[in-house]
């Protein structure tokens, strides 16, 4: 069984991610 | 090939990522899918090999690896030919009528048109897509009858 979303979430947060680092981190992915 | 349905909708992989990792919009578009059984997320390997390199870089390898295995259970998967671009071969090959993406040369008029020619779809931001998609007015079309409300718990 995987982890409950609401669980992942908690976690997430710890990393204080915005979308515009979402973004970068995308398109430094798919220009590799 | 899949045929084109409302209720089959892909996340571009900034979008799956942005659910985990910033909430916001992105979260308010996947609970929908989440909370609704007779929604369907299409999502080719590529596109999730996406998300989940982001999520490694921004985060670290073991949410990654925990983040896979929960999307696996919901998404529905689909081939695409190398190279494509991941949501929008992931929509094509899976009839997702659906795509949300932060991405603005997709989001666009001219992304959207390039899109059309190819598949019959709309891509939008995440924040459009909460604004415009209402659950209880595809539920006749799609299911039949009255709209029940969410049958599943998002955050599960």
């Amino acid at each position: 069984m995987a982890e409950p979303w609401e669980s992942l979430f908690d976690r997430a947060t710890a990393y204080e991610v915005d979308r515009a680092a979402v973004e970068d981190a995308l398109a430094e992915v798919r220009d590799e | 090939m899949n045929e084109p349905s409302p209720a089959r909708i892909v996340a571009d992989s900034d979008v799956l990522a942005a659910d985990l990792l910033v909430g916001g919009p992105a979260r308010e578009c996947l609970d929908y899918v989440r909370g609704h059984s007779w929604l369907t997320l299409v999502a080719s390997d590529p596109l999730l090999d996406d998300a989940e390199s982001v999520i490694e870089r921004l985060a670290d390898a073991g949410l990654a690896a925990d983040w896979r295995e929960r999307i696996e259970e919901r998404r529905e998967p689909v081939e695409q030919p190398a190279g494509d671009h991941p949501a929008l071969a992931s929509a094509f090959h899976g009839g997702a009528m659906h795509v949300l993406s932060f991405d603005g040369r997709l989001t666009g008029a001219m992304g959207n048109t390039m899109v059309r020619d190819r598949v019959e779809t709309a891509v939008r931001t995440p924040d459009a897509f909460a604004r415009l998609f209402d659950p209880a007015k595809l539920y006749p079309e799609v299911v039949g009858g009255e709209y029940p409300g969410p049958d599943r718990d998002p955050r599960a």
